[in-house]
């Protein structure tokens, strides 16, 4: 039977107010390389389901691996809903209306990873792993690459019926020097849609890696406190994912009050050069799709224009909740998590400074490249920048140890003072919610400045 | 499936002579609180198999898949692979007598859906009670597992856990100021009342010390304690990748040549503990089928041993100590199990005494971004309070911490005598410390 007869048949007769049912296979390579040899190469196939029902407000969840008898899967998810509901008087279903789509996706294929050879992949690997250890100073490395494809055969009560495939490329590089107790390491992270390309052609970034990491024994640690950072790409992508991003997620809004209160639309955040924007309908990004996991079409959603909140991001039960429309972001990572709201792609977009006007009139400042991670809690935000220079008198100087900078949405975006016009994107990030990570995001933004950020000591 | 394992290791043995099938299977259902209201409920069923070979060459070839059809194909596949794989440092172990350690209560996988629901409305309105505009989200699941492990060296063992999590978040926003405070604990038996009324009482005596911001002072000479949380949070994964099998064997650890040296104060001794009965993490055999047993990480103050899998043990020329742990999908590395420390001096009461303005940590936002490899911990305080005189006079925000903890651990003022539990996988005592640089937003 094909994936489509099953979800029909399974879903025929149901009782929920709503039903989906997602069937999945996977595949995944992974070769990783740690100090001077391969650590572990390892193929992992997947193969599994999952269904939700919605009754009365109330949803019921199952996953599993088992795909004989799908209807009592269907059936069991409903009375859970059901049961669920029982509780909670007077709540309703509420989902947006999506317009029903039937529709065959077939992936995004640059260069198809799963058409190189593992002793391609292998041999380019051991070649970067060489070009780190020619670095005097390198006492071990880091080299992951992967790939996976991912098919999901979605059907829902409304009518939708999906087949949709995508396929991802990560590699991540690290090196590390050692003085004594001292340890010390620096690389990148980079990802890719359907591109085996972004594993080629790496010699130079690999070799400065090494060469930072070794760098950064000598390099001082800057004293904790507030300085004028400087944000590359890389970084400011980071930034606008975690200072803005998650509380533009509406579910974090739609049942808070308070939280409604002070993310309302119109609210303004900082100067009119603020623009960010999230979506999927980006072509050929790590976060790019046709449809979200509920089978709602991608978009392109603008967040803050001229520095006003305009928009956030949706579930279908999201929009329904705020009477927002519905925007596509409901996603799941894989077939044992239902879809919740995440981001995509998300960008700042570009302003009229350059790189220079940025750096004019900065006497003591630090410019933050690449990163290591972010996390947000609410209003509050940590980054890592994976490199860092000290800024004197307009003019990049010394390295220093990398920082962690962290900040508040409502005082950080209004120290926000510059952006500059030279957007470059991101796609080596995973993010993490609810449990599920990483999940493939992207972003991109132009360079910019933040007045008084606090940094950490180091 | 339980007859697919044996078919498959011989399938795999006929094919090399070194071959090793770990299978599982588990269980788990749960209830989702969200905004004060009970949100999702649901089950799951997950099952998966996976295969090791040493080959012919002496290089390891691994695989795994969920999807039943394609058991077959893993043989040929984890053949491909091994031509490309890392070369074994060990041999797949024979049969053991392992030590016997508690890790089910049957009971736990009968708690039914409207035990946690139930369980779960009255610790929101415990807290709701005190607080009425708090927004509450909270996660009961019970889960019962069992793994299998067969070599071709004659090992077949089977472990089977159970375990019952409870988390619980509590927000509460006031003007732009956005509180959160969660807390939680695992089982291995069922989560019951006494157990649930802790956690809601550790939730509301944060909550209540929550109600003034206050500014933190900065610099590095301020006393700042570390309950078992913080503790846990900020000093454990940079101190234990110090000790990871994988860091040990690549050169990276900062411990490499210091094993037997004095590192840390001499009051402090941090143990791995698998035979701790009754933890979400005990266990007799680790997934590679090596007997468990006690870990000295460091004590009295003396770096001691790292924790190694089959694999690291023998790039560093050891014995394995118990440690290699999985998932189906990926092949064994070096893990923890239940981390303990042991307490110290003072009663867990009177480590406020004497603090005259001081910090204490609690829950911190972004540990583990900076260079862990170093020793280095630094992050955003996401719940830390501001100690005046002995007491919390109100929390903190917008600070951030940051330090080394081979340099911090040796700066210790003060350790509580009695370890508290953490996450179920810890157990920690209070620790108040001196030298950690406190940066603060104006």
């Amino acid at each position: 039977m094909t994936y489509q007869s099953l979800i029909e048949d399974a879903l025929t007769g149901h009782t929920a107010d709503y039903c989906e049912v997602r069937l999945e296979e996977s595949d995944s390579t992974r070769l990783t390389y740690r100090g001077k040899s391969l650590d572990d190469i390892n193929m992992t196939s997947g193969k599994g389901g999952a269904v939700r029902a919605c009754v009365n407000g109330s949803w019921g969840f199952a996953s599993f691996n088992d795909l004989a008898d799908l209807p009592s899967r269907v059936k069991a998810a409903t009375n859970q809903a059901r049961s669920l509901a029982s509780g909670n008087n007077g709540e309703t279903t509420m989902l947006a209306e999506v317009e029903p789509h039937v529709d065959i996706v077939e992936p995004v294929i640059v260069k198809d990873p799963r058409e190189i050879s593992l002793n391609e992949k292998t041999r380019l690997a051991d070649h970067y792993n060489d070009i780190v250890w020619k670095q005097p100073g390198i006492v071990s490395s880091d080299i992951i690459y992967g790939d996976n494809s991912r098919k999901v055969a979605f059907g829902n009560t409304d009518g939708t019926y999906i087949e949709q495939e995508v396929v991802h490329a990560i590699c991540r590089i690290s090196a590390q020097a050692r003085d004594g107790a001292d340890v010390q390491q620096a690389g990148f992270s980079i990802g890719a849609l359907g591109d085996y390309g972004l594993f080629e052609g790496l010699d130079e970034q690999v070799a400065e890696a090494a060469e930072r990491a070794v760098g950064l024994l000598k390099a001082k640690p800057l004293t904790g406190g507030q300085r004028t950072v400087i944000l590359d790409p890389v970084l400011a992508g980071v930034f606008v994912h975690e200072a803005f991003g998650h509380l533009s997620e509406a579910d974090n809004v739609y049942e808070n009050d308070k939280l409604k209160e002070l993310m309302y639309m119109g609210r303004k955040f900082g100067g009119d050069h603020l623009n960010f924007t999230d979506g999927a309908a980006q072509p050929g990004m790590r976060g790019s799709y046709k449809y979200d996991d509920e089978g709602t079409p991608s978009a392109l959603t603008p967040l803050v224009r001229d520095g006003v909140l305009v928009g956030r991001l949706h579930s279908r039960e999201t929009a329904a909740k705020t009477g927002e429309a519905p925007t596509g972001n409901a996603r799941a990572i894989n077939y044992r998590f239902p879809p919740i709201v995440r981001m995509t792609n998300t960008f700042i977009e570009n302003g009229e400074a350059t790189f220079d006007d940025l750096l004019e009139g900065v006497e003591d400042g630090v410019y933050v490249k690449n990163w290591y991670g972010g996390m947000t809690q609410h209003e509050m935000f940590t980054f890592s920048s994976g490199e860092a220079y000290m800024i004197r008198n307009g003019e990049v100087q010394e390295a220093v140890r990398p920082v962690m900078l962290s900040g508040n949405l409502f005082e950080t975006l209004e120290n926000v003072d510059a952006v500059a016009n030279d957007r470059g994107f991101n796609q080596g990030g995973g993010c993490g919610k609810g449990g599920q990570m990483p999940l493939p995001v992207g972003t991109g933004s132009p360079h910019i400045r933040i007045r008084n950020c606090l940094i950490s000591g180091a | 499936m339980a007859a697919n394992h044996e078919h498959l290791l011989d399938l795999a043995t006929s094919a090399h002579k070194n071959a090793e099938v770990f299978a599982v299977s588990s269980e788990r259902r749960h209830v989702e609180f969200e905004a004060n209201r009970p949100k999702n409920i649901g089950q799951s069923q997950s099952s998966g198999i996976a295969l090791r070979i040493i080959n012919g060459d002496g290089r390891i070839g691994f695989s795994s898949t969920t999807d039943e059809d394609k058991i077959d194909e893993l043989v040929d596949r984890t053949n491909a692979l091994s031509e490309f794989g890392a070369e074994a440092k060990f041999q797949f172990p024979t049969a053991s007598d392992y030590p016997s350690v508690e890790t089910v209560d049957d009971a736990t996988y009968s708690v039914t859906d409207d035990q946690l629901l139930s369980f779960g409305r009255s610790a929101i309105d415990a807290i709701l009670s005190e607080f009425p505009e708090a927004l509450c989200a909270a996660d009961f699941s019970v889960s019962s597992g069992q793994q299998r492990l067969l070599n071709s060296k004659g090992v077949d063992v089977a472990h089977s856990h159970t375990s019952c999590s409870f988390y619980m978040g509590v927000e509460l926003i006031r003007g732009t100021d956005m509180l959160s405070i969660w807390d939680g604990i695992v089982l291995t038996g069922p989560v019951d009342e006494p157990n649930a009324d802790r956690i809601v009482n550790r939730l509301l005596t944060k909550l209540r010390n929550s109600q003034n911001i206050l500014d933190a002072p900065s610099g590095k000479d301020i006393p700042v304690l570390f309950s078992p949380v913080g503790f846990n949070g900020t000093f454990l994964p940079p101190l234990l990748s110090g000790f990871n099998g994988k860091n040990v064997a690549t050169g990276s650890s900062p411990l490499i040549d210091r094993w037997g040296e004095k590192m840390l104060d001499e009051r402090i001794s941090i143990t791995d503990d698998p035979l701790h009965p009754m933890t979400p993490a005990s266990r007799a055999m680790d997934d590679e089928g090596i007997p468990s047993r006690p870990l000295d990480f460091v004590r009295n103050g003396v770096v001691g041993e790292p924790f190694l899998d089959l694999q690291t043990a023998g790039e560093v020329g050891q014995d394995s100590t118990g440690c290699g742990m999985r998932s189906v999908a990926t092949t064994p590395s070096p893990s923890t199990s239940y981390v303990t420390m042991e307490g110290g001096e003072t009663p867990n009461d009177a480590m406020f005494d004497g603090i005259k303005q001081g910090i204490l940590v609690e829950q911190l936002l972004g540990a583990g971004q900076g260079n862990e490899l170093g020793g280095d911990f630094r992050a955003n305080l996401s719940l830390g309070f501001l100690i005046e005189d002995g007491e919390i006079v109100g929390r903190v925000k917008d600070t951030m911490i940051s330090g080394n903890v081979y340099e911090t651990l040796n700066n210790v003022d003060k350790i509580s005598e009695q370890p508290e539990t953490v996450w179920g996988t810890r157990s920690l005592p209070w620790v108040l410390t001196r030298g950690v640089e406190v940066a603060v937003s104006q």
